[in-house]
């Protein structure tokens, strides 16, 4: 009889379904306050983010990244699994359409969610990853309004950061969330934290307290108070 | 079984099953099952899996006993989620703790021969099969929009989550499972139920069956849930609850 074999039911079969993936966005400002070693800074630290995200396996099959520019508003990246991602190279363009570059990374989302729903993919919450110098230079209110929405009924997480000489006011407005203000030019921690923040959500399962490490605001952090 | 995950973590197994048979004389006999599964986050969700499971089959068995009809089993089976919240509760309230410390979904069943009704709180699923049709989720898991969320028993609106259906055929086979295998077991994209796997598990089972719990059939699906194959796929706790209609 088979059932005296060693492994019972060895040979049932199992559905390979797609990994629930975990989207995020990041609204990165090339205006021309970027020049320099900001700019040069920021590319090493979406060189590293492609880096850690691909170390790990579970992650780099879950999390999705896609990268918006603003000056002018720009998809570098349609959304794209980390294990297949490839930094882009930025360089400084002008102006900062803020609250254009918003818009569009909340149309971003609202179409890879259907996608996802279309085709049976699970995921998690959306984040937005948005990285600023300087003040919008264009509407931005209608864009804080759908933020707000979009964070009151759950529809993604906005997180705004602020390098030196950004408009701290505006980004307060923003998002329901507090900026935080970069530490110097600490790219590469920032993208650090994100990697290892976006590695623990895509493994998160249901009912988990998901306590994410808390911006880094010790000397060799990325993150300081404004 | 326990998750891999919960091994590294030393968490214990969250996860629940209670089953009984109940049998008025002269009628045929009736299934009662339950399935939980506690909440990572929940201090005591192993102790409300587990309470949730066997306060359910027992308020059920008594609402029996007590006259109850299987015409009305809908009822009996919302009357006694209303009444297992309310145990846990109570529960909750003596050791000094919220309600929510012992969150936990709750799947269940109530089956006669001539069929019977499914409810079911959060996530996992229960896949049933008739004369007619193949395997087919009852109802598909509730994991809101995201993939790490779900309900709870313990939540204040769980009866308006209790999603119920009333099956009025004979349901020949059916099979409860917690999230840790809902992604081995059922077809994401075509939302449907993946039948090699249940006809797999089923067809191994049919030579065996008696009435009552096979402990035999138990102690190999114990196995394959605790293997390497399904651990390679899930680092989750994982119940499985499979029940055969014997003819007559």
């Amino acid at each position: 009889m088979t059932h005296l074999t060693q492994v019972p039911f060895a040979d049932v079969s199992f559905v390979d379904n797609p990994e629930p993936r975990c989207p995020c966005v990041l609204l990165l400002d090339n205006s021309g306050s970027m020049d320099g070693a900001p700019i040069d800074q920021l590319n090493a630290g979406l060189r590293q983010f492609q880096q850690e995200l691909a170390s790990d396996p579970l992650a780099a099959k879950r999390v999705e990244v896609a990268i918006i520019t603003f000056g002018p508003v720009k998809v570098q990246q349609d959304f794209i699994t980390a294990d297949m991602f490839s930094a882009p190279h930025l360089t400084i363009e002008g102006g900062t359409p803020l609250g254009e570059a918003i818009l569009e990374a909340l149309d971003l989302i609202k179409l890879r969610k259907q996608q996802y729903q279309a085709n049976g993919v699970a995921y998690y919450r959306p984040w937005i990853f948005l990285i600023t110098d300087g003040a919008p230079t264009d509407e931005w209110t209608q864009a804080a309004e759908a933020v707000h929405a979009a964070e009151k009924s759950k529809a993604l997480v906005f997180f705004p950061v602020g390098v030196d000489g950004a408009d701290f006011n505006v980004l307060r407005q923003i998002s329901p969330r507090t900026p935080i203000k970069l530490r110097g030019l600490a790219f590469r921690e920032l993208f650090q934290w994100l990697s290892n923040s976006l590695s623990s959500v895509s493994k998160s399962k249901v009912g988990d307290a998901l306590a994410l490490p808390p911006p880094d605001t010790t000397p060799k952090g990325w993150a300081t108070i404004e | 079984m326990t998750g891999t995950a919960h091994v590294g973590q030393g968490l214990p197994c969250q996860d629940s099953v209670a089953c009984r048979t109940w049998q008025r004389a002269g009628t045929a006999s009736i299934l009662i099952a339950a399935l939980a599964d506690g909440a990572g986050s929940a201090p005591r969700a192993e102790v409300g899996a587990a309470l949730a499971c066997s306060l359910f089959v027992d308020i059920v068995s008594e609402a029996f006993d007590e006259g109850a009809r299987m015409e009305e089993c809908a009822e009996t089976l919302r009357y006694a989620v209303a009444e297992t919240r309310l145990a846990l509760e109570l529960k909750a309230g003596h050791d000094g703790r919220e309600i929510n410390d012992y969150a936990s979904t709750l799947l269940t069943a109530i089956l006669s021969p001539a069929g019977g009704v499914v409810g079911q709180i959060g996530d996992g699923a229960v896949v049933a099969s008739d004369a007619q049709t193949p395997w087919q989720p009852v109802h598909w898991p509730d994991h809101g929009e995201y993939a790490n969320t779900t309900s709870f028993l313990t939540q204040p609106d769980a009866l308006d989550q209790l999603r119920l259906a009333v099956l009025d055929v004979p349901i020949r086979r059916i099979a409860m499972f917690s999230d840790g295998l809902e992604r081995l077991v059922l077809d994401f994209r075509n939302r449907a139920a993946h039948a090699p796997f249940f006809d797999g598990i089923f067809a191994r089972m049919n030579p065996r069956i008696g009435i009552g719990h096979l402990s035999e059939t138990s102690e190999d699906l114990a196995s394959l849930l605790a293997s390497d194959r399904v651990n390679a796929r899930t680092d989750d706790d994982k119940s499985l609850l499979c029940a055969a209609l014997v003819e007559a």
